[in-house]
């Protein structure tokens, strides 16, 4: 957003020529002017002139929006509408407060240092008595549905332990070491810990030593997507303080929507704030890190033979495809490893749908909008799909699963460490 | 004069008998009637909004007629949409009632490759539908800008056009036959299946263009034409806005015709450099946007003739594309205008006037006269190979005074454009913004008879009042 638009300048900047109808994926599946940027610009507009309220309707239109950006993207205008409705989920929490199952989740676990690890602490010790495991997959699923979880929904383990309880100081490399600071995330600790330990792996391979404060949190960004400022402030305070002694040049965020959080969102939360502003410019993510860090000329490893060579295809996460313009970075990375193959789905910069707590509040069309993504992603015939957002790979777990395609989902770091081992040998 | 049963004071609201009704024909879940879906639905590309009770989203023909029927019972309007994407007002209620979306309508039905024809409901995307047949080695030209959010449905009922008109026409010249619900709801078919058919008087081209007035439109026969085998585009940058418009000319009279002949003039040029700084010479008079296509082998032959053309005019620049990248970079200017506008003011008044090729540069000159007189921006840019013409006021909306001063200016513009031999608008229809200037180009006995044919068809007004007539 330019400094000085403010809301009713972004609002009266659309001139309603319809063009997002087109680009748009929720209104693809719905085809209903309220799903769509133009109608919800103009129901904004109609809150600011006092002709409407903030119903529970106007909610409901806010919160089916993914978030992915296409329309700013695609926008002859350049009407950042989907800043403009984050930023009205936000004025209506200020004027309706946050919705019950929110308020608690936001404020009182999330928010909480102790309460939701142990919460999910009780979980990862439970979980086998509400879920069964399933065949050949990383995921549980409910012996039973649950609201807001679908029994057919795959679900990821919850790790045991997570990764940030297991052993800190061996991540602390030798004196005079480069030094880069670690933030893995929610899901990362809690449920993919093997990305976390992947990612420490291949930066120890790159010679760094690791600062992995304990006491880090989530990053706040599903409390700020529901417009709950407060908590994703405290949250970011908490992760500001955490990491604040080891004075780092560095923190890598393996998570593409955590990353852009940290760096995008941070400053907008502390406007003015020298601390978060340059706590923010540390904030690395590993395409753009990696990619620096490789040798100018790879070395001669030899071309692995064809059958040994693993065909990846690539999902650009919106954050950091729209948000951040980084789409060209993990290409490079990809296509630049001796082991794989790299071929590109027709829409690669489509949203997966699962735009963080849409997905839970709107489950169906959540997968909906993801079934044109595993057309795309078949149509490749690759054997796996990589992105680095964590939110993607769950959601792209859940429908490669519910499908049968058997196309693994891996993690960036994933695909760099398994290439930095082939290396070696 | 007709009647004007439509006043809104003589409309009842819907009451709930009427919304109970429309739901048993549609299905509760096709009608909408919360006050944010009806904020969502009573505005198009104008931004101009109306008010409106319901939004129904019929799925037949039969449907639309028991709507129309009970339309005629109980005076209500019924205003037709597809994506509502007018540039005039077309789909925007005035008086209330029913907008009918025609979305859900959205199927292919036939593309028939011995005959060259397609048939097809009227909620397909234009888009949609030239992707479909373009696979199949067809062309359906019809260009408009939104073209990938647009309806076929629309572009018939407004009769949409493009850049390729200048070779290919506009939309009326590719629909052989409608099927048509009349606003007292009998379903009626117009036209032929065939590449001629001249029996009884033409009511398809009477339902083209007719903006939703006389008719809904639930199934369109088209023409489809083999695909041009190549094509290729140059850009030619003058001095002055005149040699731009004696190019046009006589590349015409040579008896070329491009596929696209787009005209941008001083202000647009410099309008869109300080936006993506392409390197175009700020002080040029005027630029066009050649392309031409056919088979592989003639095309150099064209652009040889257009270069000679354009280089005996002394022009800054000429440039031609050697493959499709270079094409695209040189479309880049064109296409990044409708943003860069915005740079100048944050309101368009966009019309599009068409006046004789021959009279473009006195029409620019005229009309920056006109503008800069009551100092207000303008810029001029279009379809220069038929003479349409988007001349654009760029203001403040929210200065009344200004708006008012552009209001002058548009009328002056009008009233130029008739003087000069031309027409209010080559594609965007007359909608409710071109209504209250219709009597400039038409004369007061043939107003009689359009209203004498509105109230054959449509005896009560209930469908889409308030549209092209001054009220």
């Amino acid at each position: 957003m330019n400094e000085s638009e403010t809301l009713q300048e972004i609002a009266d900047k659309c001139v309603r020529c319809g063009l997002c109808q087109s680009v748009c994926p929720v209104f693809a599946e719905l085809e209903k002017e309220t799903a769509v940027a133009r109608g919800k610009v103009s129901l904004i507009r109609k809150v600011f002139s006092g002709d409407a309220e903030y119903s529970e309707k106007l909610s409901t239109h806010l919160l089916q929006c993914l978030g992915c950006g296409a329309c700013s993207e695609n926008c002859p205008n350049g009407v950042k509408a989907d800043e403009l409705i984050l930023a009205a989920r936000a004025l209506m929490v200020e004027k309706k407060g946050l919705s019950f199952p929110k308020w608690v989740i936001f404020r009182k676990i999330l928010g909480s240092v102790r309460l939701f690890p142990a919460l999910l602490k009780t979980g990862s010790l439970l979980q086998g008595l509400l879920l069964k495991k399933v065949p050949r997959e990383s995921g549980l699923h409910l012996r039973f549905s649950l609201p807001y979880l679908d029994k057919e929904r795959l679900i990821p383990f919850l790790a045991n332990p997570f990764f940030l309880d297991r052993d800190p100081k061996g991540r602390e490399g030798k004196e005079g070491q480069k030094r880069i600071g670690l933030f893995v995330g929610c899901s990362i600790n809690y449920l993919f810990p093997e990305i976390g330990e992947s990612t420490v792996r291949l930066l120890e391979r790159h010679s760094f030593s690791i600062g992995l404060p304990q006491n880090q949190s989530c990053c706040g960004l599903p409390a700020y997507g529901s417009g709950d400022l407060e908590a994703a402030r405290t949250l970011a305070r908490r992760n500001l303080e955490a990491f604040r002694s080891l004075s780092l040049g560095q923190i890598l965020v393996p998570c593409a929507s955590c990353f852009y959080f940290l760096k995008e969102g941070y400053p907008k939360l502390f406007p003015g704030d020298e601390e978060v502003r340059s706590f923010s410019e540390k904030i690395v993510e590993p395409s753009t890190f990696f990619l620096a860090q490789m040798p100018a000329k790879p070395q001669a490893a030899g071309s692995p033979d064809q059958d040994q060579k693993i065909r990846l295809t690539y999902h650009d996460p919106c954050h950091l495809r729209r948000s951040m313009k980084i789409f060209q970075e993990p290409r490079q990375l990809l296509k630049s490893l001796p082991h794989v193959e790299f071929l590109e789905m027709k829409q690669p910069n489509r949203c997966c749908g699962m735009g963080g707590s849409f997905n839970f509040i709107y489950y169906d069309l959540s997968k909906k909008i993801m079934d044109r993504k595993l057309d795309d992603i078949e149509g490749t015939t690759a054997d796996a799909v990589t992105t680095s957002c964590m939110g993607c790979m769950i959601q792209l777990k859940d429908g490669i699963h519910s499908r049968k395609m058997g196309t693994k989902v891996l993690h960036l770091v994933e695909v760099l460490e398994k290439a930095s081992i082939t290396n070696d040998q | 004069m007709i009647q004007q049963t439509a006043t809104p004071h003589q409309r009842s609201h819907l009451d709930g008998k009427i919304i109970k009704q429309i739901k048993a024909i549609c299905g509760e879940k096709h009608v909408l009637t919360s006050k944010e879906d009806l904020i969502c639905y009573g505005y198009d590309a104008t931004n101009l909004e109306g008010p409106l009770d319901l939004v129904v989203f019929p799925g037949t023909a039969p449907e639309i007629s028991e709507i129309l029927k009970l339309a005629n019972r109980n005076l209500f309007p019924v205003v037709p949409r597809g994506l509502g994407t007018g540039f005039t007002g077309g789909s925007v209620p005035v008086q209330g009632g029913v907008v009918l979306v025609l979305t859900r309508l959205n199927r292919i039905l036939e593309i028939d490759e011995k005959n060259l024809i397609a048939v097809v409901e009227p909620g397909v995307v234009t888009g949609d539908f030239q992707k479909k047949v373009e696979a199949l080695g067809f062309y359906y030209p019809p260009d408009p800008a939104s073209q990938l959010y647009c309806t076929l449905g629309g572009n018939v009922a407004e009769c949409a056009g493009g850049p390729r008109a200048v070779k290919y026409g506009v939309t009326k010249d590719y629909v052989l036959g409608l099927e048509v619900v009349l606003p007292t709801g009998e379903i009626i078919n117009t036209g032929v299946r065939t590449m001629k058919g001249v029996v009884g008087y033409d009511l398809t081209k009477l339902f083209v263009g007719s903006e939703g007035t006389l008719g809904i439109i639930t199934k369109i026969i088209l023409r489809i034409i083999p695909m041009p085998e190549a094509r290729q585009t140059l850009m030619v940058i003058f001095r002055k806005v005149e040699d731009a418009a004696i190019a046009v000319s006589k590349i015409i009279s040579a008896k070329v015709v491009p596929s696209t002949l787009e005209f941008m003039d001083n202000a647009s040029i410099q309008c869109v450099e300080d936006y993506l700084h392409l390197g175009l010479p700020r002080d040029a008079g005027a630029l066009l946007l050649i392309e031409v296509d056919g088979d592989r082998e003639i095309l150099p032959k064209y652009i040889q003739k257009i270069e000679k053309i354009a280089s005996e005019l002394n022009p800054y620049q000429i440039k031609v594309a050697e493959n499709a990248a270079e094409a695209e970079t040189l479309m880049k200017a064109r296409k990044g205008l409708s943003p860069a506008t915005y740079r100048l003011n944050p309101t368009k008044i966009a019309e599009d006037i068409t006046v004789p090729r021959d009279q473009i540069a006195t029409f620019i000159t005229e009309a920056r006269k006109i503008a800069g007189e009551r100092n207000l921006k303008i810029i001029n840019f279009g379809h220069a190979g038929d003479g349409n013409i988007h001349t654009s006021l760029m203001i403040d909306g929210k200065n009344e005074e200004e708006k008012k001063r552009a209001a002058e200016a548009i009328e002056e513009i009008f009233r130029l454009t008739i003087r000069l031999g031309g027409t209010l608008s080559g594609e965007h229809g007359v909608g409710l913004t071109k209504a209250p200037y219709i009597d400039f180009e038409l004369g007061p006995v043939e107003i009689e008879v359009m209203k004498k044919i509105k109230n054959v068809l449509d005896p009560n007004h209930i469908l889409n009042p308030g549209k092209i007539f001054k009220a």
